[in-house]
């Protein structure tokens, strides 16, 4: 087999050549897309608009592609969105492609850049509580990808035999706290059908439950509680932290169906 | 347990999409042989559809194309997606691994960029020198041959000199690389050259006929549309008539490889995919036995040392 190699200079050339083909795929709205296009792109021949239709064709494509991207990621926010102007999620889309488009091969991975986009857009009028509806649905995304969590159930054995300032319950990387501190997320607190405690929602809590992402309301104790284990206080710490209207026997079990709970640590 | 059968020549499949999962896993895929997925949705380490994926493995036979691994970027592969597929392609064990030839990835001004689109190499020395490059590193990353597809594009290089057939032979030959014929694709492009249907049967059958036999492992077959002043590769109907004739000229020529149905937009009922696939398994049966035959026997895939020459001389980006 004869080995073929790519030397530095040609590779340069090609490295312009092909970013100014997608440049020309992401120019901006109203300007033709082939007046950025590298010199030495071409149409195939047959193709009637020769080259600002090939393009646009291209571009038409990846306009396409990102709707569907955000909108199985984003759908109440989609909701929300077009019932108030329709065809505005769309153009959101294609906006937030063309001004942060995806840098890896998976499209799962890209969309995030949108809640900094709807946040940057509050200044034009845009509710504050579509920003953080598209905070827990882009946290309802990520948890439905990742790596199968583990619980240690076998650990919860410690807590019958150690002291509770000898030990912490440690929860599950997948599982995201969000306060509702500010008015916009406030907003959002009835939108979970469950509630954890009985007081007044103030956080919402979302994780993954079998495959899916889930999401359910916290009251004051609970999110006191769920913040002391996050930062790794003792048992005897964070029930502190929770205060009397925390009902551990209630919560425990719920977090271990839940998967909430990793395991059970020594200090 | 059928992760990592080998696929039969004469074996036909369609390409496994959303709303066909839960059929499928349920009741089977009467007819079918093989399914086929397109890579980069199962790469989430977790979650639903990577189990999916998983317990399919267990039952049927699988085919893993990517469509993100940009093999002909000038800015290098990206070996984290790299390392993903590895474990995806460990996991399931499919029978086929395949890419395509051309590029998304960009180092823009702005930054790095995936455009998501299948843009086409240059059919030059440069375009091919960096293609069979990053195949290397692939094939290197993966620990297996992988099919390499040739594209449908819409723009072409003024710098295109090497014809198609001759760059993917040579690209086969550098690398050790199998090609994956997608026959919509040359009939597309033909057509999108301004030929008219039976010039371009007769432009893909030539087409054909300068391949190199030996290294072809796959065929897709998929459906197009004429939309005004073009035509487009939308995967979204049944194959046409004319290129099943470019499939019997394949089958002649170069024998039976598996064959896949593709159909991704707006998939029809399953029975519909079936119905195209017998209909690719009647045109196998058209042939004498002899005449799809499988493949010849391909050179020694290049020694280790030199493999790993290559791959110092790659310039893959983290």
């Amino acid at each position: 087999m004869r080995r073929l190699e790519c030397d530095d200079d040609a590779r340069q050339a090609l490295l312009a050549l092909q970013a100014g083909v997608v440049d020309a795929l992401l120019a901006p709205p109203g300007r033709p897309p082939s007046q950025w296009a590298p010199e030495g792109l071409k149409a195939l021949p047959g193709i009637r608009g020769a080259l600002p239709q090939a393009l646009g064709t291209y571009r038409g494509h990846a306009r396409a592609l990102s709707q569907r991207a955000l909108r199985s990621i984003y759908p109440r926010l989609r909701e929300r969105m077009e019932a108030g102007a329709p065809g505005s999620f769309a153009a959101i889309a294609w906006s937030c492609w063309r001004h942060h488009a995806p840098v890896q091969g998976d499209l799962g991975d890209w969309g995030q850049a949108l809640i900094g986009q709807l946040a940057e857009a509050q200044a034009d009028g845009l509710p504050p509580a579509w920003t953080a509806l598209a905070r827990l649905e882009w946290a309802l995304h990520r948890v439905e990808r990742i790596a199968d969590p583990v619980q240690d159930l076998g650990s919860l054995a410690l807590l019958g035999r150690l002291p509770a300032a000898a030990v912490r319950l440690v929860l599950a990387d997948h599982v995201d706290l969000h306060r509702g501190d500010d008015a916009a997320m406030r907003e959002l607190l009835d939108l979970p059908p469950e509630c954890f405690g009985t007081g007044p929602r103030e956080a919402v809590i979302v994780w993954r439950d079998g495959w899916r992402g889930q999401w359910a309301a916290l009251d004051a104790s609970v999110l006191g509680w769920c913040e002391a284990l996050r930062e790794g206080a003792d048992l005897e710490r964070a029930l502190q932290d929770a205060g009397p209207a925390f009902d551990f026997s209630a919560w425990l079990p719920a977090a271990v169906a839940r998967g909430w709970l990793a395991r059970v640590e020594t200090l | 347990m059928r992760a990592g059968a080998t696929l039969w020549p004469v074996a036909v499949g369609v390409g496994w999409r959303q709303p066909h999962y839960r059929e499928v896993m349920a009741t089977g895929a009467p007819g079918i042989d093989f399914l086929e997925v397109h890579t980069e949705n199962f790469l989430a380490p977790g979650g639903a559809t990577r189990q999916l994926l998983r317990d399919a493995a267990l039952k049927f036979p699988l085919s893993l194309h990517g469509v993100g691994m940009s093999l002909g970027s000038a800015a290098g592969v990206d070996l984290g997606h790299l390392k993903r597929v590895r474990a995806l392609v460990d996991e399931v064990r499919p029978g086929l691994v395949s890419e395509h030839a051309g590029f998304s990835r960009v180092q823009r001004a702005a930054g790095m960029a995936h455009a998501h689109e299948l843009l086409p190499v240059p059919f030059s020395e440069r375009g091919l020198a960096l293609l069979a490059t990053q195949v290397d590193t692939a094939q290197q990353a993966l620990g297996r041959q992988i099919l390499i597809e040739n594209l449908s594009a819409y723009v072409a290089w003024e710098e295109d000199t090497i014809r198609e057939p001759e760059f993917f032979n040579r690209l086969a030959a550098a690398t050790g690389c199998g090609l994956l014929l997608d026959l919509n694709n040359l009939h597309v492009n033909a057509l999108n050259r301004g030929l008219d249907d039976d010039a371009a049967v007769r432009d893909c059958a030539a087409w054909l006929d300068d391949i190199d036999a030996g290294a072809v492992g796959q065929y897709h077959l998929a459906g197009h549309a004429q939309v005004e002043g073009m035509v487009l590769d939308h995967h979204g109907g049944r194959v046409a008539e004319a290129t099943w004739s470019i499939y019997r000229h394949a089958l002649g020529r170069i024998g039976a490889r598996p064959t896949l149905i593709e159909w991704d937009a707006e998939p029809p009922q399953l029975a519909t995919l079936g119905e195209e696939a017998a209909r690719a398994r009647r045109e196998q049966g058209a042939f004498e036995r002899e005449l799809i035959a499988p493949p010849p026997a391909r050179p020694a895939p290049r020694s280790p040392s030199r493999r790993r020459q290559t791959q110092e001389a790659g310039h893959a980006a983290p």
